[in-house]
């Protein structure tokens, strides 16, 4: 099994109002394995949003590298990059990401229509939606759902249309602890079931077991620990 | 409070500057009706002063008095001059002054007998204020001369001299019962004016007929020696009519109502009361045109404040949890408005001021020129207006913030939860409502058209409803296309799903979703564009077709009438009398230089009447034409008759006894083509209906219009055959200018050459004139202001609504871009939204404004064009004027999307997504 991700010593640098620099990663070097859990655990403001983003290709490094499945992301056009989001990737927001405006079933739909999903786009939707436990939910407007369950949907979203790999900005950050063991069950058993790679962040320490490689982060330097 | 208050408004600084335009654009409405009113009303009673002036050649505002003084309190002639002068001066509290006085102190009727003649003669001795300074001596002395003599020294008039025919040095014998040792008077002088032009002359020299004139000191003289119970006195005020504005004219009009008027003679009573009506329709005018144009303001400031306070919400919820009472949070909103409308309504008036300025140098709609707008200035009640915008911005912020008096935090999660509604206009059907009760208004109008076009030629008032009922109808429309748009909608979003890619798919269902949020939005482009076309249309079909009416009433390029000489003689017992014919050498020499390019004489009788066996059809327009040279001189539009109206001159030209006569006459007295009529001309001295001839003619043609023919009854017959039966009467010159000459330079030829005609009538005058009326003006001027409003407004509206609309969307869109989707994608579903609600609400603007204008254009029109007229109103729409409204829209709408293009291009996506 090869690496999804390579970096090498990536910096992300901000500047500050006194004009000094302030690195929010520092350095970081970290390789990610496909077809699993990968965890970065911090506390907020350690930067593993910041490291998440660029892998993400929402962002760029100040210096360094980025592999993607060997190939430099940091001077690929934004165009290539927006392929590669939309047919490789797949987002899990920390916030509720979904388009209050639409149903559950138009939510997804977009997801597919956007990879261009050639299979049965219906009956896709359906099975992810008894996989979540809200196949009730197919006509519900976004906006009528509870937290967990709109964090589950997006999770659907995420998957929908067979990524490669999947990015979770603490997934569970905004959800109780129950709802959060669901989320991290159905990770678990998208990595398992669809071989999905799944990346997330996460300051939960309760949920570190279930991660397959798990990495910390602290003052933008990173740390591996499983 | 007021530190929160203004940190409140520094949060949202552009829905507050929003706010701030609004106030100032509705301020700026709001204020200048008054200034506009006033303007167009003092412009109204000076040019009907002028018009009176130019009619009467009189001038136009007179108090003639005429007075017995009682021979008791009778002291002196010139403290008499000073009682009647203050007495005559009624207008100063007005604000009126007057110009000139001319006041005769008289002993009527005074039996004397001339010297060398010993003729017998009823005179009047008199005496005048300001005499020696307002004449000069013809023929003889002045009264100084025969200073010390027992005899009086007089002076007489040419025309005295004449009726009298006493000379210079002739005495003049009282021998009348009223005087005691009869005076003796000697004519010291022949006296003329000095100046004809002084206002002083109201009453001319010759106009005080067999009078002769003392010296105050001798009145004084004879006033003892006088026996009679009164002294005679008549008297001219002349008031400044400049003076006379909408400011005051009510005042004169009430010092007028309440003199004597068996006394007194007024010339300007029916100017005044004829004011009252036009000022009426100035008022109703104004405000018809501006109420589309506030309800848009009243819209968009609705739009903004519930904007303000709806993101105010969680504030306010805030605040009541912590037990702020909602008194305390109306103060606050009280505050807000207040301080918004402290600003916005100093920057309005002012704006107002110049709103109104701009609008009286309009000659077309969105067509201004160089134009003096003195008339228009600042009034007081600018303020008051201002004031009351703002009142209506503060109740309506406190009014939407009472609103949320209720707001928790737990009823905003809860209105967090999307719910689509069908709005309450659309549930209960308020459109089609709307749209049936204006069209039944219409239609009623329409039935009455012709009984609404004699109450305006008759100066009544108008329905205010007329107006109302077009705003009415575009509003309704603007419903009903929205209901219709959301139906559109639907069904391409039916049709086409299967095959919609990403954007179209997100496009369609934002569409669907947010579709009475763009309700605003919606109604303020539709309502913007539908009265900009409308406004564009209805003012293009009023100027046009008022420039129409002008040519046809004139008939051709210039219309020169001259003085013809007359003479009276005696023929069998009975006075009657004949022209000269005048010199027209001097107009073919005007040709022969290519000053003109033809000139024809025309016989226009006003008064002659046409009859046969069936009845008599009386005050008919006579016209006598020379047909090949009136062809090549007048001019009449295209399609007025069933053929082209040279068909019937070559009919008349065929036929010496032919007549043309107009639909109406052939209606009156049965008659067709071919039948014979009798045309009769009246005599111009005589006080009865004297016949002076008859001719009998064979119709020839029955037509609707003829160049000058502005009454429904008229008759052309060949000149020749007029003056062989009439012999020579007076006759106009209708003239056609060179391309190359203007008026001017005709105007100038004939001063330059001493030319001396009485009345000159041109074309190019009268439409400049009629550009420069007031009613027109403000139209224009109110129209092109209003547009110019609405557009700002609408763009303000429709920016605000977008920025609105992405910065809400920022997440949105930073998901989609997050999930790989592409700028240009996001640019589609920005132009398939776009597309669907603004273009198409644009679309629906021209649409509607069209479909008014088909429908309303002609029943208002006939407000601006009363007069009974055959040419009918026809509607002018012309290509540039959607043009120039296209390109208006279009660049606001290209400089819109360019605003929101870059608004998205600079959206992070990790920022917009707060991953």
């Amino acid at each position: 099994m090869g690496y999804i991700f390579e970096t090498n010593r990536i910096n992300k640098i901000y500047k500050l109002g006194d004009g000094s620099d302030f690195y929010a990663i520092k350095n970081v070097d970290i390789n990610i394995e496909e077809g699993k859990l990968t965890i970065l655990k911090g506390r907020s403001g350690s930067g593993k949003t910041t490291l998440i983003n660029m892998l993400g290709m929402l962002d760029n490094p100040t210096s360094g590298n980025i592999f993607y499945f060997g190939k430099d992301a940091t001077i690929m056009k934004e165009k290539e990059r927006e392929l590669i989001r939309r047919y490789d990737m797949g987002y899990v927001f920390q916030s509720v990401a979904l388009l209050p405006m639409m149903t559950v079933y138009e939510n997804i739909e977009i997801a597919l229509l956007m990879a261009e999903f050639k299979g049965d786009k219906r009956k896709r939707i359906e099975n992810l939606l008894e996989m979540v436990g809200l196949s009730n939910r197919i006509n519900y407007m976004a906006g009528r759902l509870s937290g967990g369950e709109q964090q589950r949907i997006g999770i659907v979203r995420s998957v929908a249309h067979r990524p490669k790999v999947v990015f979770a900005d603490e997934p569970t950050g905004a959800l109780d602890t129950i709802s959060g063991i669901a989320v991290m069950n159905l990770f678990r058993k998208l990595v398992e079931e669809e071989n999905t790679s799944i990346i997330m962040t996460t300051h939960d320490e309760n949920l570190m077991e279930l991660g397959d490689c798990v990495f910390s982060v602290m003052d933008g330097e990173l740390k591996y620990e499983k | 409070m007021i530190i929160m208050v203004i940190q409140k408004i520094k949060n949202k600084k552009w829905l507050n500057i929003c706010l701030l335009i609004g106030i100032i654009l509705m301020t700026a409405m709001f204020s200048c009706h008054p200034l506009l009113e006033k303007g167009a009303c003092t412009k109204i009673i000076k040019k009907a002063f002028v018009d009176s002036e130019q009619k009467s050649n009189k001038y136009p505002m007179t108090m003639a008095t005429k007075e017995a003084i009682a021979t008791n309190n009778y002291k002196s002639v010139e403290e008499e001059f000073d009682r009647i002068e203050k007495k005559n001066d009624v207008l100063t509290d007005s604000g009126v002054s007057i110009i000139a006085n001319q006041i005769l102190i008289y002993y009527q009727n005074v039996y004397s007998k001339t010297e060398y003649q010993n003729r017998s003669t009823s005179i009047n001795i008199g005496c005048m204020n300001s005499f020696d300074e307002k004449t000069y001596i013809l023929k003889g002395k002045s009264y100084d001369g025969f200073d010390g003599e027992d005899i009086i020294p007089c002076l007489i008039s040419e025309k005295t001299m004449d009726d009298t025919g006493l000379v210079v040095g002739e005495r003049l014998y009282v021998e009348d019962g009223n005087f005691n040792n009869n005076p003796v008077f000697i004519v010291a002088g022949v006296c003329k004016e000095k100046s004809v032009d002084d206002y002083y002359w109201d009453s001319t020299l010759a106009e005080m007929d067999k009078t002769i004139f003392v010296t105050s000191d001798a009145m004084d003289r004879l006033s003892k020696c006088y026996k009679g119970e009164t002294v005679a006195c008549s008297a001219s005020t002349l008031f400044n009519f400049l003076e006379v504005g909408s400011h005051n004219v009510y005042r004169v009009k009430r010092t007028v109502d309440s003199l004597d008027k068996k006394m007194t003679d007024i010339n300007f009573e029916e100017i005044l009361s004829d004011y009252s009506n036009q000022r009426n329709t100035v008022k109703l005018i104004l405000l018809a045109i501006e109420i589309p144009c506030i309800i848009i303001l009243l819209l968009f400031i609705y739009m903004i404040i519930s904007q303000l306070v709806n993101l105010e919400e969680g504030e306010i919820a805030m605040i009541k949890s912590r037990g702020v009472s909602t008194w305390r949070i109306l103060e606050m909103y009280i505050l807000h408005g207040g301080i918004i409308c402290i600003v916005g309504c100093t920057i309005g008036v002012i704006l107002g001021y110049w709103l109104c300025k701009i609008s009286a140098l309009t000659d077309r709609f969105l067509e201004f020129s160089n134009k003096d707008t003195s008339e228009y200035t600042f009034q007081p009640e600018m303020i008051v207006f201002g004031l009351l915008s703002g009142v209506i911005v503060v109740v309506m912020m406190t009014v939407l913030a009472y609103g949320k008096r209720n707001a928790t935090i737990v009823t905003l999660k809860n209105k967090q939860e999307v719910k689509i509604k069908t709005p309450v206009w659309e549930k209960y059907c308020l459109d089609l409502l709307l749209l049936a009760t204006s069209t039944y208004l219409l239609f009623n109008y329409k039935r009455q058209s012709s009984v609404i076009a004699e109450d305006i030629a008759n100066r009544k008032g108008i329905d205010p409803l007329l107006f109302l009922n077009l705003s009415l109808f575009i509003f309704a429309c603007s419903l009903l296309f929205l209901r219709l748009q959301k139906y559109f909608i639907i069904l391409i979003d039916k049709v086409g799903k299967k095959h919609w890619n990403v954007s179209a798919y997100i496009s369609f269902i934002q569409l669907k979703r947010t579709f009475n949020k763009q309700f605003f939005l919606s109604v303020f482009l539709i309502m913007t564009l539908a009265c900009g076309v409308f406004n564009s249309n209805l003012a293009r079909t009023i100027n046009e077709n008022g420039e129409e009416r002008i040519k046809y009433d004139v008939g051709c390029d210039v219309v020169i009438q001259e003085k013809f000489g007359m003479h009276i003689y005696n023929e069998d017992e009975k006075e009657k009398y004949r022209y000269d014919d005048i010199d027209c050498d001097k107009y073919y020499d005007m040709e022969s230089k290519g000053l003109i390019e033809g000139y024809t004489k025309v016989i226009v009788d006003n008064g002659a009447s046409v009859n046969n066996s069936i009845g008599n059809v009386y005050d008919c327009k006579l016209m006598g034409i020379n047909t090949k040279e009136f062809g090549e001189t007048a001019v009449l539009k295209d399609n007025t008759n069933e053929k082209h109206w040279f068909h019937y001159l070559n009919r008349l030209a065929n036929n010496d006894k032919g007549v043309i006569i107009s639909k109406e006459i052939a209606s009156k007295l049965n008659v067709n083509i071919g039948d014979t009529i009798t045309i009769n001309r009246f005599s111009e001295i005589s006080k009865e209906d004297e016949i002076i001839g008859y001719e009998d003619v064979e119709v020839v043609s029955i037509i609707e219009c003829f160049p000058g023919c502005n009454t429904k009854l008229f008759a052309i017959a060949n000149h020749a055959t007029l003056v062989n039966t009439f012999g020579i009467t007076p006759y106009e010159i209708w003239i056609r200018l060179n391309q190359k000459t203007n008026i001017g330079e005709l105007k100038k030829y004939l001063e330059e050459n001493h030319i001396v005609v009485d009345s000159v009538n041109s074309i190019e005058e009268r439409i400049a004139e009629n550009r420069d009326r007031a009613l027109f003006q403000i139209t224009n001027g109110i129209f092109s202001v209003s547009f110019f409003v609405s557009l700002l407004v609408s763009s303000i509206g429709f920016l605000l609504y977008w920025i609105m609309s992405i910065k809400e969307r920022g997440y949105f869109f930073g998901v989609l871009r997050a999930m790989g989707m592409k700028m240009k994608e996001v640019y589609v579903i920005l132009i398939i939204e776009q597309i669907f609600s603004s273009v198409l609400s644009l679309a629906a603007g021209f649409a509607v404004g069209f479909i008014a204008t088909g429908l309303f254009t002609k029943l208002l029109a006939i407000i601006y064009l009363p007069t009974k007229h055959n040419i009918p109103v026809t509607i002018a729409v012309e290509g540039k004027d959607t043009l120039r409204l296209l390109l208006l829209v279009g660049i606001i709408t290209v400089i819109c999307f360019c605003i929101i293009k870059n608004i998205i291009k600079k959206l992070e996506i990790s920022k917009a997504i707060k991953l």
